[in-house]
């Protein structure tokens, strides 16, 4: 994404030699991308930060399985959405699912009075559809038009074919289009 | 290419993520087909939609929580932490730590005589003391009646107790005014109460002995002083009417008292007597207590048979266990290590 893998080698480097002062980069780095995923899938403020902290420890953790031909922002992606998609999975979160939870109460990063008054029936009704997609392609979506990853980055972080994520991120966007017809011109 | 062909690729054509070859036969397709056109568009807005989210910002300190937490942390509280901080294993550890004080206490109580006599022996001098004060003193005959007349003070306390309380009336002046709350090492209290009870008798011992009634369960100690107020009141009657104890006792006898409240305070002898007839024995037992000066606190009828709770002094004790021998076959359950001057003694008579 934004780094060059020659600066991430360079991270990389540093991690493994155990500098403290290469973490804390990578994670002023990363945070916002990881927080984000984290929110967009789990819906909940505290639990998204739980698990973006759980990311990065693991990152920390396993630095040295990472591999050179990637990214570190997707390979930080991989972990994170395997992370969320577990949570998800996991029965005793199924249950305390609902349908209103989630993406529709997410509140914007600059929460204000003002922003939560205005905040237009369209986009309520955006996050509404987001939330409401199935896991699988809503981070599928949340990779690609919210977090900008491309196909290829996709596949490589959710270790799907390239067919497939194509496939899935079409559905979830026909499925998002249906939603917000209404909106759309 | 079909609608449906050309709008599954509509997504990575938005995404220009199509081969040329791809791209251009979808392009194609959508030129001639204004259906897909819109269905390209509503597909681009929605998108357009997506794209303008705007990103989200992990809170404030959050990369100072991620360093906190990533920080290697010294192995010994590693290996704390691993032990006993997860509840499914202190939980467990910390109970049966519990346990095993309260089983080790225990032992060790049970183990040690010494422990078990001084926990024991610590609330009987005191109140074994009170009585001998009083025991010289004849009870004023007027103060007998008002007690009789209160029929609260009868009904509250145990059949005999009310006219025993007034015997300390005439006791030694210095004693002071009853202590709202007992404890175990106060000496007489219950003299004490009774000493303001002859004061005002009338309502006061309405009251006190309502208190006494309340506060009974709690203090062991509380059959030994009745006890020892009845041997007062049986010493100092049986000077002024000498009337015979045997008949006295038998006429006790119906109106036997529970046998739950003298089990509070072990006795230092028990024993069984066997004898052939309860009756003849009952009486020749209470002339003999009456003749070796002793006093019978208590009379119930036990599973077995008659038992009786008696007081005597150390010194008469061997004579009387002469004579029980004449009674019938006495048989000693239990006898603490080192008698008291006053021998308290329960006696079991079995046919």
């Amino acid at each position: 994404m934004t780094e060059r893998t020659g600066d991430d080698a360079q991270l990389v480097d540093r991690l493994r030699r155990g500098d403290p002062r290469a973490f804390e980069e990578l994670v002023i780095a990363h945070q916002h991308r990881v927080f984000g995923v984290a929110l967009r899938m789990l819906g909940s403020r505290a639990e998204a930060e739980e698990a973006a902290q759980e990311v990065f420890l693991r990152a920390h953790r396993a630095i040295a399985d990472f591999r050179g031909d990637a990214k570190l922002s997707t390979w930080l992606y991989a972990i994170a959405s395997r992370l969320c998609l577990n949570r998800l999975a996991s029965s005793e979160r199924r249950l305390a699912r609902e349908g209103e939870e989630t993406l529709a109460r997410i509140p914007s990063s600059h929460p204000s009075p003002a922003d939560e008054l205005e905040r237009s029936e369209r986009d309520a009704a955006l996050h509404r559809a987001i939330a409401e997609l199935s896991d699988e392609r809503r981070m599928v979506v949340v990779l690609r038009d919210l977090e900008g990853l491309s196909y290829e980055e996709i596949a490589a972080a959710l270790d799907l074919e390239l067919g497939t994520v194509r496939s899935r991120l079409h559905r979830a966007r026909l499925d998002l289009k249906e939603k917000l017809e209404r909106f759309l011109p | 290419m079909t609608c449906h062909d050309a709008r599954e690729q509509l997504s990575a054509l938005i995404d220009d993520a199509l081969g040329a070859e791809e791209r251009s036969a979808v392009e194609a397709h959508l030129a001639t087909c204004a259906e897909c056109r819109r269905e390209l568009q509503r597909l681009r807005g929605t998108v357009a939609l997506l794209r303008a989210i705007e990103p989200v910002r992990a809170p404030a300190g959050f990369v100072d929580r991620v360093l906190g937490a990533a920080r290697p942390v010294p192995w010994p509280r590693r290996l704390f932490r691993a032990l006993l901080l997860p509840w499914p294993v202190k939980l467990p550890v910390e109970a049966a730590a519990i346990v095993l004080v309260a089983v080790g206490v225990v032992y060790v109580f049970r183990t040690t005589p010494e422990l078990q006599q001084a926990s024991r022996f610590e609330a009987t001098p005191p109140v074994a003391t009170a009585p001998r004060e009083i025991a010289p003193e004849p009870p004023s005959p007027d103060v007998n009646q008002k007690a009789v007349g209160t029929p609260e003070a009868a009904r509250t306390q145990d059949k005999d107790q009310g006219p025993d309380l007034q015997a300390p009336e005439k006791r030694a002046p210095e004693k002071k005014v009853a202590p709202a709350t007992r404890t175990f090492t106060e000496p007489g209290p219950q003299t004490k109460e009774a000493e303001q009870r002859g004061a005002k008798l009338d309502d006061a011992s309405r009251d006190v002995a309502k208190r006494q009634k309340d506060v009974r369960p709690a203090t062991p100690a509380e059959p030994q002083v009745a006890g020892k107020l009845e041997e007062s009141r049986a010493r100092s009657s049986a000077a002024p009417t000498p009337e015979p104890r045997a008949d006295a006792l038998q006429a006790q006898r119906p109106a036997a008292t529970p046998p739950a409240v003298i089990s509070l305070v072990p006795p230092d002898v028990s024993g069984r007597l066997a004898v052939t007839d309860p009756d003849a024995a009952l009486q020749s037992l209470a002339r003999l207590i009456a003749r070796l000066g002793g006093v019978e606190d208590r009379r119930f009828v036990g599973d077995e048979g008659p038992i009786i709770e008696l007081t005597i002094a150390r010194e008469a004790y061997p004579e009387l266990l002469r004579e029980l021998a004449g009674i019938g076959r006495w048989q000693v359950t239990r006898e603490a290590p080192a008698l008291p001057e006053k021998v308290r003694i329960v006696l079991r008579i079995t046919g």
